[in-house]
């Protein structure tokens, strides 16, 4: 069932990649004629049909809105759980940016596993320990891999120097 | 052409010819039936999951090993995907759904073994036919495909994309819209014709465009991990006895032959047709079984052993025919397909008529590689499905952050930049805005994939041609082709089975 939060939603999804659309359509305009041709015999019925879709949505939008019986509250159950998921994404590239995959996965592995799936310390701890010797021993002495420097990288120089 | 069905089968092995038996590509195999088994398993990792993860772990190998990892792990997902769709109602895959209606009924009965058995040996018929009709469409296919030239690979492209666009999912204008961005993304970066560059902005990193690895983690990987933490359950409290009686299964199995070797039959002929899921092909099988079997209609959703064979013989013969379209004419039908056939670029391989000239041997690697996975994968799921039963069991909170490093390290390995990382949350985010709001992906990923590909014989055909290249008997059949799908697509009320599989999928 649709309902008015989705509909809605689902309108500004389309509306985004509609503007999205039209930016490099407008863009592609400009260019040698060799070089835009594809992308504006694909880019312009893109467009089109974007809009059509977005026109849908809208209707459908007010429609809901007259239809719907607030089922919002369990879908809303939902979506903060997933929200709560992206926070952890975010915060794990944040960490990889700052001190470096390294330093990053354990902390990472460790505090989601007891966070979110609500295991003891310990059990955290070897899931945390586990991932990152996963990760070591494939990409640090099999694929030699060339980590990426963070912002504060004295600690997993640290680490790296040590192995 | 059966010298080169040799020259793979010794390729696979290591080098029978030079008396070198170590069969490291076997090895490869193996490790890939093991990874496409446990990818099975649990609810909301599927094979296209695990093909992304590997992607860029493959760069290291040499093709046949690595094509043989891709092939084992992608053959076998539809096999044990039924346990958990058997013992809890809970499929494994999209493609397991219409074995709960009876497998699940038999496992309530204490039939579980005698489920396990049909349904494994079915699979393994149909996995191992779909390999064989893979291998024998070879010489039929090949003077079609030689006699193709760059209008009609430019309009079979297009046609890829409508065809993928239309039928995957249930809105036909958001799939060609999908298409569509997926077209437009795949061309950011250097334009290979004249040298200018496309949608930039000034970073560097777009240079050389949006690695293909990025797309699939970001548009299949992470939204999928996030519907698994959302939903924050484990598959079942307990577990079932699973009962004995495997070997009855396998005889049930080997009874009822002519059943699945029609599955099997139309298993492929799903796969060859781009854009239809293996979980339309095995409610196909289901709904055949029950039209042409004795007494079905009666006994099918009640426990009926043929119930599971039928959509299990089905959806294991699709990847062969998958495969057909995608080697043949460079046309994938799923984004799976559009993954591997991403990885026949990188590897240097054009899918098209090179794949049945100069890379045969190739060709028939895959078809070895799905012939044996489906037999390897048969006898471990006969042997360890009890064991298994307990990877069902594993929560999923607990899955998610290893897979999640797992994701951010294959991204890291695209370019090895920072800026990997950012374009694969960025990805993650419409990935997930797509699957939140019905708008089906594999249409996007096909056309990243197929973008550079379909521009390059656009170009050949107005160079060679101007637009008379239009006029060719074979582009004009293309192109009524491609006002057929769409018209279908927007005209045609679709099964509402075939809907709801695909929803799942």
């Amino acid at each position: 069932m649709r309902t008015a939060l989705r509909a809605s939603a689902g309108a500004a999804f389309s509306l985004v990649l509609l503007i999205a659309l039209a930016v490099l359509v407008k863009d592609a305009w400009n260019w040698p004629f060799a070089a835009k041709l594809f992308p504006l015999v694909i880019g312009l019925p893109a467009l089109v049909l974007c809009a059509i879709q977005l026109a849908g949505d809208t209707s459908s939008t007010i429609a809901a809105r007259r239809l719907t019986p607030g089922i919002e509250a369990r879908l809303e159950s939902t979506a903060s759980r997933a929200a709560l998921t992206w926070c952890w994404i975010v915060g794990f590239f944040v960490g990889i940016w700052l001190v470096g995959f390294v330093v990053s996965v354990p902390i990472f592995v460790t505090l989601y596993v007891v966070s979110t799936a609500r295991t003891s310390w310990p059990v955290g701890f070897a899931f945390g320990g586990l991932t990152s010797a996963f990760m070591l021993a494939v990409f640090h002495f099999l694929l030699r891999l060339h980590w990426p420097t963070p912002l504060f990288s004295s600690l997993q120089d640290a680490i790296l120097g040590w192995l | 052409m059966l010298e080169s069905a040799y020259s793979a089968f010794g390729m696979l092995f290591g080098c029978p010819c030079a008396l070198n038996l170590i069969p490291f590509r076997l090895i490869y195999l193996v490790g890939g039936v093991l990874m496409g088994l446990t990818f099975g398993l649990i609810p909301g990792l599927t094979g296209m999951i695990g093909l992304a993860l590997l992607l860029p772990f493959t760069f290291y190998m040499d093709a046949p090993a690595a094509f043989a990892l891709m092939m084992g792990l992608l053959s076998i997902t539809a096999t044990s995907d039924t346990i958990p769709a058997v013992l809890f109602g809970v499929p494994g895959s999209g493609a397991a759904q219409a074995t709960i209606l009876d497998g699940h009924v038999m496992a309530k009965r204490g039939e579980a073994g005698r489920a396990f058995g049909a349904a494994f040996t079915a699979s393994m018929i149909g996995g191992v036919f779909g390999g064989v009709i893979l291998g024998l469409s070879v010489p039929i296919l090949r003077p079609l495909v030689l006699a193709f030239g760059s209008p009609e690979i430019f309009m079979l492209g297009l046609l890829g994309i409508a065809m993928v666009g239309v039928l995957s999912g249930n809105a036909p204008l958001k799939g060609l819209v999908s298409g569509g961005i997926g077209l437009l993304i795949g061309m950011i970066g250097m334009d290979p014709q004249t040298g200018h560059l496309r949608w930039v902005y000034g970073e560097t990193y777009l240079y050389d465009g949006v690695s293909l690895i990025l797309i699939a983690l970001g548009l299949f990987a992470i939204p999928e991990l996030i519907g698994i933490a959302a939903k924050g359950t484990r598959i079942a409290d307990q577990v079932p006895v699973s009962g004995g009686g495997t070997l009855d299964g396998v005889r049930d199995a080997l009874r009822n032959w002519f059943l699945i070797l029609r599955c099997s039959a139309l298993g492929i002929w799903v796969g060859v047709i781009p854009g239809i899921s293996s979980s339309v092909a095995s409610w196909i099988g289901y709904g055949h079984a029950m039209q042409t079997e004795r007494g079905a209609r009666e006994s099918f959703g009640k426990g009926d052993v043929r119930g599971v064979i039928a959509p299990e013989s089905a959806n294991n013969a699709t990847e062969g025919g998958d495969l057909i379209p995608t080697l043949a004419f460079g046309v994938p039908g799923s984004a799976s397909m559009a993954m591997l056939l991403g990885a026949f670029l990188i590897y240097g391989m054009k899918p098209g008529p090179e794949m049945i000239t100069v890379h045969l041997d190739m060709t028939f690697l895959l078809m070895w590689s799905i012939i044996l996975a489906n037999i390897l994968g048969t006898a471990l799921c006969l042997l360890l499905s009890k064991q298994m039963v307990r990877l069902t069991r594993v929560r999923s909170e607990l899955l998610v952050a290893p897979i999640l490093v797992v994701v951010f390290l294959a991204a890291f390995e695209a370019n090895r930049e920072i800026a990997d990382l950012i374009a694969l949350l960025v990805l993650a985010a419409l990935g997930w805005g797509m699957k939140q709001l019905d708008w089906p992906r594999a249409p996007l990923l096909l056309g990243v994939v197929l973008s550079s590909v379909i521009e390059n014989y656009m170009f050949i055909s107005v160079r060679a041609m101007g637009a008379d290249f239009l006029t060719r008997p074979i582009v004009m059949t293309i192109a009524a082709l491609i006002v057929g799908t769409l018209a279908y697509g927007f005209f045609v009320p679709r099964n509402r089975g075939i809907r709801a599989a695909e929803d799942t999928a």
